[in-house]
């Protein structure tokens, strides 16, 4: 494992110190700045908490952070009550590869199309555009997602812990309840936070979907015109962090696999 | 499901006195095109420990989860105490199953997943603490009741499986393979528990396993099973001694064969001559192997002579393995294939490789069998 040639190591530590600073730097400096007493982002005035607080008491942007914790909420709601259903549907009913490819192609399409086609769609169907109608866009790649993830924990699931319950006197339906939902709930959990997330900070498809609504990341967008404030990058800092903590929680309930499915019998 | 409709041809007073709980009648179990259960007919005592043994593949499997409910048979009929069971769902069925992957949940304390099934009966909670501690101190898991499955051992966990499905009371308990995942000496000492907890609770057990000596060790009888067809039913004595063919004597035990062309009481081998055999009760004529069990086989000193009754055969000493308790000489015998092996209590006299040897053994405790079709197929194939 630790076989490197001569000076291969501190060349390749070397990359991954690049690699990693093009990755993080941006996210640093947006840290940095958003606590920069200076308005001027060339300037350093002294480290300062006051644009939490002007971004606190910027109705407008409160009004649009609860507007996109609305909308996140319903989606990841929806994902999950279709994308359960068609997981199980899937992984245990019908093998097929269309079907399969069906399912995962709404993440693959570029955001603006699948933008537009909504657009479009609502427009035909006379849909008003609003808070509704982004739920429903944002729930279109959402249960793609949810279906993705729920599958990878359905896959490890050992099936004989449900022949076991039937064959202890429960039946199917309480079976599900009892044995096959709480071992794959941290999978649930998971697929919840990443759609969450994803709806929290989508533009695009909110943006041609939205009419008069204002999600935050339109806020933003709105307010980025007349300049970068420290205040956008309070907003920002913020968003980094709710994103930061739901992808690790999901990471860390997706990480916990091996419960559901028994370890190997080793002889 | 026809077949279920049909009247019952046995006799119902012989059928409440024989004390069998499960009679199999004629099942018949296809997946797709292949052919898993091919005709199986068995009757299973009451009180009984039944094995049903044979290599993967050979339907023992198929045929506990039919028992289970978790297969439906293609036809046939399954009954337990005189009731058919196809068509219910398996948690109609007053029996219960030990997985073989044990199929704990994941998500329960040891104590509740002894429980699970008990809660199921709507029993209430006293009965159900009383009867869940029982059965933990009767498998020695009091200690660990408050544990998740994944804190426990191998062991600990397959004792968890065997007292989830024990706690049920069931008619019959089924087990398929449960002593695979274990390492081979908490498997030697499982056996034994196993057998006793199942005098103890006076419960049917039907345990599938591939492995001929867990089999032997605890059944009382044993149904050999291959291709979906049970060969032969016995316990394990009769198996033993007198296997009803050529796969079953190879099956259970060493068994060397010796292959000829068996007429009358003689067997003409390509490279020993004419061998006397003694023909079983349906005599073989054609074909065939002549069986001798290691221990029943000697080797005879230099200038020794052979006792009357016993028949020899020479050849050239190839090794001995040591395992123990006794020696393994292997002597491939002139002219034969595989090679003779015969079993010696001590190493020191065992002789060394490359001499040339003689071995005895009586001919009324040789065997003889046709060669199955199979292989004289595959033979004349090669010709």
């Amino acid at each position: 494992m630790r076989d490197r040639g001569p000076g291969g190591g501190r060349l390749l530590r070397l990359n991954m110190g690049i690699v990693f600073a093009f990755l993080y730097t941006p996210l640093v400096v947006l840290v940095i700045l958003s606590f920069n007493q200076s308005k001027y982002a060339s300037l350093w005035g002294g480290f300062s908490t006051k644009w939490y607080g002007v971004l606190a008491h910027d109705s407008a942007v409160i009004r649009s952070i609860g507007t996109t914790f609305f909308i996140a909420a319903a989606a990841t709601v929806l994902s999950i009550v279709i994308g359960l259903p068609l997981a199980f549907g899937l992984e245990r009913w019908r093998r097929n590869a269309a079907l399969d490819s069906a399912s995962y192609f709404p993440l693959l399409i570029p955001d603006i199309v699948t933008a537009i086609g909504l657009l479009s769609f609502f427009a035909a169907i006379k849909f008003p555009l609003g808070v509704r109608s982004i739920v429903i866009a944002h729930s279109v790649w959402g249960i793609a997602f949810a279906t993705a993830i729920i599958r990878t924990r359905l896959r490890g699931f050992d099936r004989s812990i449900e022949e076991a319950s039937l064959d202890l006197g429960v039946k199917e339906i309480p079976t599900f309840f009892k044995v096959t939902l709480p071992v794959i709930w941290p999978g649930i959990i998971a697929a919840a936070l990443v759609v969450f997330t994803l709806s929290v900070d989508e533009f695009v498809i909110a943006y041609f979907t939205a009419g008069q609504t204002v999600t935050f990341p339109i806020q933003i967008y709105g307010m980025i015109r007349f300049g970068i404030t420290p205040e956008i990058n309070a907003a920002a800092t913020i968003l980094l962090c709710v994103t930061m903590l739901s992808i690790a929680t999901a990471l860390i309930l997706g990480g916990r696999r091996n419960r559901g499915v028994p370890e190997e019998a080793v002889a | 499901m026809s077949v279920t409709d049909e009247p019952q041809t046995v006799d119902p007073v012989l059928d409440a006195a024989d004390g069998d709980v499960i009679r199999i009648e004629r099942v018949v179990k296809w997946f797709g095109d292949v052919c898993a259960l091919n005709d199986v007919s068995l009757q299973i005592r009451d009180g009984e420990f039944f094995a049903l043994l044979g290599p993967s593949g050979c339907g023992k499997t198929t045929l506990l989860r039919c028992i289970g409910g978790f297969e439906e048979v293609t036809s046939g009929r399954i009954e337990l105490d005189g009731a058919d069971l196809v068509g219910s769902r398996p948690y109609e069925r007053p029996v219960n199953m030990m997985f073989q992957s044990y199929a704990l949940f994941p998500h329960l304390r040891v104590w509740d997943n002894v429980a699970y099934g008990l809660k199921a009966e709507r029993l209430s909670k006293d009965e159900i603490r009383s009867r869940v501690d029982e059965v933990l101190a009767k498998v020695d898991l009091v200690a660990q009741a408050d544990r998740r499955p994944h804190q426990l051992s191998g062991g600990q966990r397959q004792r968890v499986a065997l007292s989830r499905a024990i706690v049920k009371r069931p008619r019959v308990l089924l087990l398929d393979e449960p002593l695979a995942a274990l390492d081979r000496k908490l498997r030697g000492e499982m056996q034994i528990e196993l057998k006793r907890l199942q005098n103890e609770v006076g419960m049917t057990f039907i345990i599938v396993t591939h492995d001929q000596e867990e089999a032997m060790t605890m059944a009382d009888r044993i149904a050999v099973l291959d291709h979906g067809r049970v060969l032969q039913v016995a316990t394990p004595r009769e198996l033993y001694h007198h296997p009803v063919d050529h796969f079953v004597a190879a099956f259970i035990g060493k068994m060397n064969f010796i292959p000829g062309d068996v007429a009358g009481d003689a067997i003409a081998t390509t490279g020993l001559g004419s061998l006397p055999v003694r023909q079983p009760t349906v005599p073989v004529s054609g074909p065939g192997y002549l069986a001798v069990r290691p221990e029943t086989a000697r080797m005879l000193g230099d200038d020794e002579t052979p006792a009357t009754g016993e028949a020899t055969a020479t050849g050239t000493v190839e090794g001995s393995v040591f395992v123990g308790s006794q020696t393994h000489v292997h002597v491939v015998l002139d002219g034969a294939g595989d090679p003779f092996v015969l079993t010696r209590p001590r190493i020191d006299d065992a002789p060394p490789a490359g001499a040339r040897a003689r071995v005895a053994w009586r001919v009324d405790e040789a065997l003889v069998f046709p060669r199955p079709q199979s292989e004289v197929a595959v033979a004349g194939d090669g010709a």
